[in-house]
């Protein structure tokens, strides 16, 4: 009986999801979304690299002239690029949608400008 | 495949820092590392892989040692909005005598117990949630370790600081990365100040934790291995025997059964780590506030207040009634044995690299840096003019005033030397420190300045150009120089000291405005 008087509770009220493309809420505090790199605190040194665990991340050069290349369709969002970034270079922003029809264009390029 | 290894900076380090014996193990290349590649192990810096197998580029450690030439000029943003600056102090806010309102602290330290007070009580009140200090090995009781304490009474442990090498910037990596702390304080001798400055200049991801440096005066820090041999072998004092060492004057080694041994400082001087003997930096310029002796006041520190923060946190715990203070113009006696440690540190320092040099030891990268300038810094200093960086409003002395009186004078102003210059505006020549220093303390107030002045005296024109200005310095091995006017030889126009020099080298633009 219970039950039955639950769910006529409910359908009197709002539902909780939310109609996503056309509604849509701010991330929470806290979410990792796509990884961005400050090209002018990056130093170079390949740790994001060397430490990401689906290989997303590929650096060419070295030093200050060095330019990295992240493949958004390898990257599982785990955050550890930031974590092991000695100088803070990298942030994790709040976008989300990534998906695209093309693999070609899921890859951002980041290169210190003079 | 990579070809060579000479990239990575950690070969650049081994060769200049470690492979000479410099490194002081303050651990701040350990706590810098990205990948744990170097760790201090039984009071020695291991590599414990290579990194090349890891990084092709990477910088760090080299940039963030103490005694490299990077970042030397940017540490000094942290410290140079200060109003004031001096030979032998640097830039600083206020300057002044405090000591602990605690008796119990106060007798627990040798001098006035400031650190302690001042960390015990940011700690209760929030301001900082941990410390980084250095305490006594139990066994030995003069070894020190580093310390992270978390609460106040952590604290008392590491009161009566000794000079023997700690690794607390080590402790500071191990403080953010381990413990998770975000509000540290980080007290250390000039070098562990230099090398958190430094790792705060590289703006390392770890020194977002950090609250407040406070800064130790230091001489020289001990080479433990070579202390303890001499002391048995020269005055059969066990290493386990030691309750303490003072310095005032000498170096007094108290033991546990009450006996004290008077050492002198040239005899002991060679036991301290070769790297010190080559340090400069007396009063840890680059700290926030700065905290030494006041020899020979005996319950009474002096403190050197530099930025803001060290201001902020100061002034609340002097409002708590947790220190208390004096002005040091009532001391001339404190600040004039102040500076003179200052200038004597200074002074073995020059002496000791120039003759590094002659018999061609390795010298630290610092010590270098410090002396010779860039090809850009030479183009710049040639073209300015005394003219745009002198100090125009100089503070001058008669002939008639005692010793006493210019050490009054000095201990007001803190500059180190005077022009001296009679009623009509006549220069006549200089009276610096070292002049009344001959002079001793007794006798100060019947010497008149004339009687120990300086006639001759180096001046330069308004339109000299720094480079100039700076070689006859060097070559005079003085550190300010008088500026006069060109057809008037006696009349005084300005003064630039060496610190004006290196100040412009870092702001050349905020002085030409």
């Amino acid at each position: 009986m219970a039950i039955i008087a639950e769910a006529i509770k409910w359908l009197l009220k709002h539902p909780v999801t939310i109609k996503y493309p056309f509604e849509r809420e701010a991330p929470p505090k806290g979410f990792r979304g796509r990884p961005v790199w400050d090209m002018h605190r990056c130093i170079g040194c390949g740790l994001c690299s060397r430490i990401c665990p689906s290989g997303a991340i590929e650096i060419i050069g070295r030093g200050q002239e060095a330019k990295i290349k992240h493949y958004v369709d390898r990257c599982l969002f785990c955050g550890q690029c930031s974590e092991s970034c000695p100088r803070n270079a990298i942030k994790l922003m709040n976008d989300f949608e990534h998906a695209r029809y093309n693999r070609d264009v899921m890859i951002y390029e980041y290169k210190r400008e003079t | 495949m990579k070809t060579s290894k000479d990239l990575i900076a950690y070969n650049d380090l081994k060769r200049r820092i470690i492979d000479p014996g410099f490194c002081n193990l303050c651990g701040a290349c350990e706590s810098a590392c990205p990948i744990h590649a170097l760790k201090i192990e039984n009071r020695r810096l291991n590599y414990t892989h290579n990194c090349a197998d890891f990084m092709d580029f990477c910088s760090i450690c080299y940039d963030i040692c103490p005694f490299t030439e990077a970042l030397l000029f940017e540490t000094l943003g942290f410290v140079a909005n200060a109003p004031n600056r001096a030979e032998g102090i640097g830039y600083y806010r206020r300057m002044l005598l405090a000591q602990a309102v605690d008796k119990k602290l106060r007798d627990l330290s040798h001098s006035g117990g400031v650190v302690t007070a001042l960390l015990m009580h940011a700690i209760k009140t929030g301001f900082i949630d941990s410390a980084i200090t250095s305490e006594r090995e139990k066994e030995t009781s003069i070894e020190i370790r580093p310390l992270l304490s978390l609460v106040p009474d952590d604290l008392l442990s590491t009161v009566d600081y000794e000079y023997f090498p700690s690794s607390v910037a080590m402790a500071f990596g191990k403080a953010v990365h381990e413990y998770g702390k975000t509000k540290i304080a980080f007290v250390g001798t000039p070098c562990h100040v230099r090398a958190i400055r430094k790792l705060e200049a590289w703006e390392h991801k770890i020194m977002n934790s950090l609250r407040i440096v406070i800064g130790l005066t230091c001489l020289w820090s001990f080479s433990l291995p070579e202390l303890t041999r001499f002391l048995k072998e020269r005055y059969g004092i066990e290493a386990g025997d030691i309750l303490r060492i003072d310095m005032d004057g000498k170096y007094k080694v108290s033991l546990k059964n009450g006996k004290v041994a008077a050492i002198s400082i040239p005899e002991i001087k060679a036991h301290t780590l070769s790297i010190c003997r080559m340090c400069e930096d007396f009063t840890s310029e680059l700290a926030d506030i700065s905290v030494g002796g006041a020899h020979p006041l005996k319950d009474w520190s002096t403190v050197i207040i530099r930025t803001e923060i060290g201001e902020e946190i100061f002034e609340e715990a002097v409002k708590a009634d947790v220190i208390r203070t004096r002005k040091i113009e009532e001391e001339p006696n404190v600040y004039a044995h102040f500076v003179r440690m200052s200038f004597l540190k200074r002074k073995y320092a020059t002496e000791e690299v120039e003759r590094r040099k002659k018999h061609g030891e390795p010298v630290p990268p610092i010590s270098i840096r410090l002396r010779e300038f860039l090809p850009r810094e030479i183009n710049l200093l040639s073209s300015l003019k005394a003219e745009h960086i002198m100090t125009k409003n100089v503070i001058t002395v008669t002939p008639e005033t005692t010793l006493e009186g210019l050490l009054a004078i000095m201990t007001r102003y803190h500059h180190t030397g005077y022009p001296i210059v009679d009623d009509e505006g006549k220069l006549l020549g200089i009276v610096t420190f070292d002049d009344i220093s001959k002079v001793l303390p007794s006798k100060r107030g019947g010497v008149l300045v004339r009687e120990v002045a300086h006639s001759k005296i180096v001046t330069a024109h308004p339109d000299s150009s720094l480079m100039e200005i700076y070689e006859k310095m060097i070559q005079h091995k003085i550190g300010k120089i008088i500026i006069v006017d060109r057809k008037d030889h006696r009349k005084l126009l300005g003064i630039i000291t060496k610190t004006d020099i290196m100040h412009v080298l870092k702001w050349p633009m905020k002085k030409l405005v």
